[in-house]
């Protein structure tokens, strides 16, 4: 017994340091997967984390600061810089935000080597030893803790979601700059903490330990273990931790072959585990909170549970922000007025001096040949693109050249004509990214484990508009695998998640059978009962007409008719432009 | 009414998602100069079909468990597509797929790449400028600046650039206005009669069924009814599924 305890104290004596470079460089590799998650690609980790290091080690060394406040302090200054250098380079994407924080990196490593107080190329010492094992892991579990709540939360689904389409992201209320931002800060924080702990670990710190080679080991941690849960970097830097202390043990020729087996063995990973290390443990999906689809159990039961009931009359909750409160008659102020809306591409006029509204409770078609300028007309409406002349009023507000966040979140939300879901994250997921417009977050509640009863709420209502579409059964699928009329009714869905006050659809029936489209119309008509308003873009004519109260039709970006379906159908104009002969007669 | 070896056999063809079934064991045959389509709802697993067809499956995440692809009686099961292009095979995605950022004559000279006769493709490429004045006048234009309509016929001109003895049309109407939409369906009997074998899936039942020879009905992925395009339009359970009532709701306003 004696002679084992013996055994086990000299083992850890020797393994102890590579245990603390583990959980150190699992730290490096969850900062980025804060990042990575919402689709950005930083080598800047390491930048971050050696301001940390610096600041603690010099609060520690000059002012005798306590272990806890020098910590914090690395933390706080690494995030203020995130904040600062991400107010400026988060506008930029994937190798271009790369680049740019390489830069950050190599400018972070002059100014060490410049400034006096940082000790220039010799770096600082001595630092004190205080950090220990177990304040590394405690910091490790609890931003593992933190992370792994973060996954399933309304924030972590909006990264995901930003990863996946940030177009569609924004049109569901997403702020796509914020949302980044707050991400790189979280993440700059914690590369912050990491070099805080490593640097009362070492004894020294120089600058070439937060250079280029230290932030690009960062980066392959998270790949190789794996960037859609947050396990996958902290196997990551485990596997490539213990890997180079393995094959120093091994008593072939040191040096060369040893990096040549560690190179073989991420090839081998990267090639057959593209999801990473994490796709052992968890399977290829994230694990997802989709599965159990009621739980109101455990739960302190909701207020009587929305729309569990498949029935037309389940309804979205109004926003609580106010919605219409009388549904039925046409307001005599419309909810969407758009005055002499123009746009130009270059010298081409792709719509001029055009003029639409809806009013609640209003199906209005707008139809026209292809390249008319439809899809034109509702990116400019709906922030995706800023028009060049023209007003965009929208429930009181003039909403014109509005980014596409800020439009979703007063009420006018819309689908893409070429369907844009966030492929990776599951159907129910897809809808409770909608649902999450206007709603308090979960990822606080999550965090301090008092989520379930708004996590079931939210899901029940998912699962009601999932079964009022049609596609319930599917709620577990990823998005990406669905058929192209399921990724459509998905889409419709995902939409009246938000709980829109005006729904703009896009060609929503494309690519459905006669009866599917006509699901799509009793679907718009029972909406517009509801008090919704409907903007409805569809080639499909008989659902035009059979659903639209008026139809406005546009041509060469100018309006050529309005009126409703039976008289616009015989106009010899719209005959001429868009029908041809065959509809006249139906 | 199939000859005794068809241009493209299928047996038993299975194909899953992620251990998902989408296809499960179906025959199919077509003869040479036929218009063969196939109906079904959504998911039915008709792109999944044709995808399998032309190997571009795999890059949907699709495999095929089980069944073989016959082409002229040779199995061609699983080749990858750009050696399936070699044999004749042409496929028109959905969603047309055209290359955006490049011009409507890059992208039709894309279509002739396996081929070397430049003088015989740069002729064909002006019989689709013929065809179409409005690719001939945007030729150096970029294909996303296209209309929808025009988009769908640069991608099946493209398609036919490959001169292929099989081309697979995947939707070809969708989200197009009447006007197109008749345009198109205009141009796959031009290309059936100019002696080119046609697979086509279309949503546009009443249509495709309308034009084509013969037809496949499929259901969860499996073949539920087959027959010519006449007695397919007259089944009622094909009415009630797939063309609908009342007719104006799914005539899409062509026809």
């Amino acid at each position: 017994m004696d002679g084992l305890l013996s055994g086990l104290a000299s083992f850890w004596a020797t393994y102890e340091s590579v245990a603390q470079f583990v959980g150190l460089n699992a730290i490096l590799g969850l900062s980025i997967y804060v990042t990575l998650a919402a689709g950005q690609l930083s080598l800047g980790q390491a930048a971050f984390m050696g301001v940390g290091a610096y600041t603690a080690a010099l609060l520690t060394m000059q002012l005798g600061w306590p272990f806890a406040a020098v910590l914090a302090a690395g933390v706080v200054a690494a995030g203020l810089t995130a904040f600062v250098l991400g107010v400026v380079v988060l506008r930029l994407r994937g190798v271009y935000l790369a680049i740019a924080t390489l830069g950050f990196g190599a400018v972070f490593g002059v100014v060490l080597f410049n400034l006096p107080i940082s000790g220039g190329a010799e770096g600082l010492r001595p630092i004190p030893s205080i950090t220990t094992t177990w304040q590394i892991y405690l910091a490790l579990a609890a931003l593992a803790f933190g992370l792994w709540r973060m996954d399933g939360s309304t924030f972590g689904r909006s990264l995901f979601a930003l990863r996946d389409d940030e177009a569609a992201a924004a049109s569901l209320g997403i702020d796509p700059f914020r949302t980044n931002l707050v991400a790189f800060v979280a993440s700059g924080m914690i590369a912050g903490l990491a070099g805080g702990l490593s640097a009362h670990l070492t004894y020294i710190i120089t600058p070439g330990q937060f250079g280029f080679g230290p932030a690009l080991d960062i980066l392959v941690y998270a790949i190789v273990g794996g960037t859609t849960t947050f396990l996958g970097p902290i196997l990551g830097a485990a596997l490539l931790t213990i890997l180079p202390e393995v094959m120093r043990q091994v008593p072939v020729d040191p040096g060369a072959s040893e990096l040549f087996v560690s190179g073989l063995i991420l090839l081998l990973i990267i090639l057959f585990l593209p999801s990473g290390l994490a796709s052992l443990v968890v399977g290829r999906r994230r694990r997802s909170d989709a599965r159990s689809p009621q739980s109101p159990t455990a739960a302190p039961p909701p207020s009587p549970s929305p729309s569990l009931e498949p029935s037309p009359s389940s309804r979205p909750q109004p926003r609580p922000t106010g919605g219409s409160p009388s549904p039925t008659p046409p307001a005599p102020e419309p909810l969407l007025a758009i005055e002499g809306l123009g746009r130009r591409f270059g010298g081409l006029r792709a719509l001029e001096g055009l003029d639409l509204t809806v009013g609640p409770g209003q199906v209005v078609g707008l139809i026209g040949p292809n390249g008319a300028g439809k899809t034109t007309l509702v990116n400019a409406v709906t922030g995706l693109l800023p028009p060049s002349a023209g007003r965009v009023v929208f429930a009181g507000h003039d909403i014109t050249a509005w980014p596409a966040h800020r439009v979703a979140r007063l009420g006018l939300v819309r689908t893409y004509q070429n369907v844009r879901l966030f492929r990776h994250l599951t159907v129910l997921e897809n809808v409770l990214v909608g649902a999450a417009l206007g709603r308090p977050g979960t990822l606080g509640p999550r965090l301090v484990g008092r989520s379930r009863a708004q996590e079931a709420a939210a899901r029940n209502e998912a699962l009601g508009l999932l079964e009022r579409v049609g596609i319930a059964h599917l709620a577990d699928r990823p998005a990406g695998g669905l058929s192209y009329g399921d990724r459509r009714r998905l889409e419709i869905c995902r939409a009246l998640a938000a709980r829109p006050r005006l729904l703009v659809l896009d060609e929503p029936a494309a690519g459905m059978t006669a009866p599917e489209a006509a699901r799509v119309g009793t679907l718009v008509r029972e909406l517009a009962t509801e008090g919704l308003g409907v903007l409805l873009i569809e080639h499909n004519v008989g659902l035009v007409m059979a659903t639209c109260d008026r139809v406005v039709v546009i041509d060469f970006g100018s309006r050529i008719a309005e009126g409703v379906p039976a008289v616009v159908a015989r106009d010899p104009r719209v005959i001429d432009a868009y029908l041809g002969d065959a509809v006249a007669s139906a | 009414m199939v000859m005794a070896e068809p241009l493209l056999a299928v047996r038993g063809l299975s194909v899953a998602y992620a251990g998902v079934p989408a296809v499960r064991g179906i025959d199919l045959d077509v003869a040479r100069g036929e218009v063969v389509a196939l109906v079904g709802a959504n998911g039915a697993g008709k792109t999944t079909i044709l995808s399998a067809i032309s190997g571009t499956v795999g890059f949907g995440g699709g495999r095929i468990g089980a069944g073989r692809v016959l082409l002229e009686g040779q199995d061609v099961t699983g080749r990858p597509a750009h050696r399936l292009v070699a044999l004749g095979l042409s496929h028109v995605p959905e969603g047309r797929e055209i290359l955006a950022r490049l011009t409507v004559a890059e992208n039709l000279d894309l279509g002739a790449y396996q081929r070397s006769d430049r003088a015989a493709v740069a002729a064909d490429v002006e019989v689709v400028y013929e065809r179409f004045p409005i690719l001939g006048q945007r030729r150096h234009q970029l294909a996303g600046s296209l209309s929808g309509g025009e988009q769908q016929m640069l991608a099946i001109s493209r398609g036919l650039l490959g001169r292929p003895r099989l081309l697979l049309l995947d939707e070809p109407s969708l989200g197009l206005a009447p006007q197109a939409v008749r345009a198109v369906f205009e141009e796959v009997d031009r290309i059936r009669r100019a002696g080119t074998t046609v697979l086509l899936v279309e949503q546009n039942a009443r249509q495709a069924l309308a034009l084509a020879d013969r037809g496949y009905v499929l259901e969860t992925g499996s073949i539920v009814l087959a027959g010519t395009g006449a007695e397919l339009s007259r089944n009622e359970r094909v009415i009630d599924a797939y063309l609908g009532l009342p007719p104006e709701l799914g005539a899409n306003a062509a026809g």
